[in-house]
């Protein structure tokens, strides 16, 4: 055991603020002593410190998503849901990258064939409607807890990520103001890979929405998780976080099916090129995409899945 | 998780396994576990792994804190642990049984490790 000079111990101590404070409350004394022991004064490597790092981070997201294996039901339906609620954000993103790239293909499509893709369309944003009501839902139903959480702890509720993501929002809905505005004076073609500033201009744009998704949802999960809320609530929040799961899974297969549907009679949309030029089907901008809603049907499935047992990690 | 489960999952390098099998000889702390863990099993392991397990078998109570005076609060197996780590051993041991036979090579000693407590 050593003798750590304080400015050691205090650096030291730095390395532990990626953990929960609920977990550093329980384990951070004896983690800390650990650190001091195996360093003895020295400066942390830099393996050292990623696995602290990448340790912080799993424990954030065992707590946010895991159950203890004496989780009672409805912590499991809430652990669930938050995981189906960060399927959802990440469906949002691919959504709206497939919205982007499959832009006026209805002109593309010779009108025979018109049918199978449009009513496949219309399915995927009839659900992506219904998803986006259920995550309302979920959130409305949270309000009581909310409020009551706020009366009786303060805002502290809310982790500081929240100050963050409102910066975020703030700053996404300016940017999107700008944006819109700036697209109105453009021409299609200018639009749609023309001119190479305005290009630069949406892709800094979709950055701006993947980190207001991803800080709210994260805000969004951690504060669920501190709020004290019935078993009446969490059974709610559980059917909706099914009902988006089941969305989820419709929305990718409606996007397989307008796919398909585009390769054979359309391919040469996927392409950008001029109507009946030979082309195939792949796509590798739309395959992404695809990958995307898959990725996000695991997470959902996942989480409806630990809604019904017990999980341990 | 049932310890029969936790065993299909483990592997002699597994944090559990190792964790479990340091404790085997007496309760001890964060650094003393990953100092003996480093000297029988070769295997040095971060702070974040160690004690990524060791929260997760503590939840599973495989292993339990003792009381400590200082910061350094050592753990111990519980008879669950214990269990686990007999059925994990037996496990390799068989494997290490097959493959030696396979090998032609001398079989392991016996030793009464099943049900050992």
């Amino acid at each position: 055991m050593s003798d750590t000079t304080p400015s050691a111990q205090r650096n030291y101590a730095s390395y532990l603020r990626w953990y929960p404070t609920s977990w550093r409350a329980r384990y951070g004394d004896e983690l800390l002593a650990m650190v001091e022991d195996t360093l003895d004064g020295e400066p942390a490597p830099a393996r050292f410190r990623a696995s602290l790092l990448w340790g912080g981070l799993h424990q954030h997201v065992r707590q946010t998503f895991g159950n203890p294996p004496s989780a009672a039901p409805a912590d499991r339906h809430r652990a669930g849901a938050r995981l189906v609620l960060c399927a959802w954000a990440l469906f949002v993103f691919a959504g709206c990258a497939f919205a982007k790239l499959t832009e006026h293909w209805q002109s593309a499509m010779p009108a025979a064939h018109q049918r199978i893709p449009a009513d496949a369309y219309n399915a995927l944003v009839a659900f992506a409607g219904g998803a986006a009501a259920c995550i309302a839902a979920a959130g409305i139903v949270a309000i009581p807890a909310l409020v009551r959480e706020v009366r009786r702890s303060g805002w502290q509720v809310v982790p500081r990520p929240g100050q963050a993501a409102s910066c975020a929002v703030t700053a996404f809905a300016v940017a999107t103001t700008g944006l819109v505005a700036w697209a109105h004076g453009l021409t299609d073609h200018q639009r749609n890979s023309g001119f190479g500033a305005y290009q630069v201009a949406f892709v800094a744009w979709a950055a701006l929405f993947a980190v207001v998704l991803v800080i709210g949802t994260a805000v969004a999960a951690h504060t669920e998780r501190k709020l004290r809320i019935t078993r009446r609530v969490a059974n709610v929040e559980a059917a909706l976080a099914v009902g988006v799961a089941f969305s989820l899974v419709a929305m990718t297969v409606a996007a397989a099916v307008w796919w398909t549907s585009m390769a054979a009679h359309a391919p040469w949309f996927l392409h950008g090129t001029r109507p009946t030029t030979a082309a195939s089907g792949w796509s590798p901008e739309i395959a992404v995409v695809m990958g995307l809603m898959l990725a996000a049907v695991a997470a959902a499935t996942t989480g409806v899945t630990r809604m019904r047992s017990p999980r341990h990690r | 998780m049932s310890p029969k489960r936790a065993t299909a999952r483990q592997r002699p390098n597994d944090p559990t396994v190792l964790i479990l099998t340091s404790l085997a000889s007496g309760p001890k702390h964060g650094h003393a576990l990953a100092a003996d863990i480093e000297e029988f099993a070769g295997v040095r392991l971060g702070p974040g792994s160690l004690y990524g397990a060791i929260t997760r078998m503590d939840e599973q109570g495989l292993i339990e804190a003792l009381p400590s005076t200082d910061r350094r609060r050592p753990y111990q197996l519980t008879a669950s642990g214990h269990a686990t780590l007999t059925e994990a051993v037996n496990d390799m041991r068989h494997l290490a049984e097959t493959g030696a036979t396979r090998l032609g090579l001398q079989r392991l000693p016996a030793a009464g490790l099943a049900g050992a407590q």
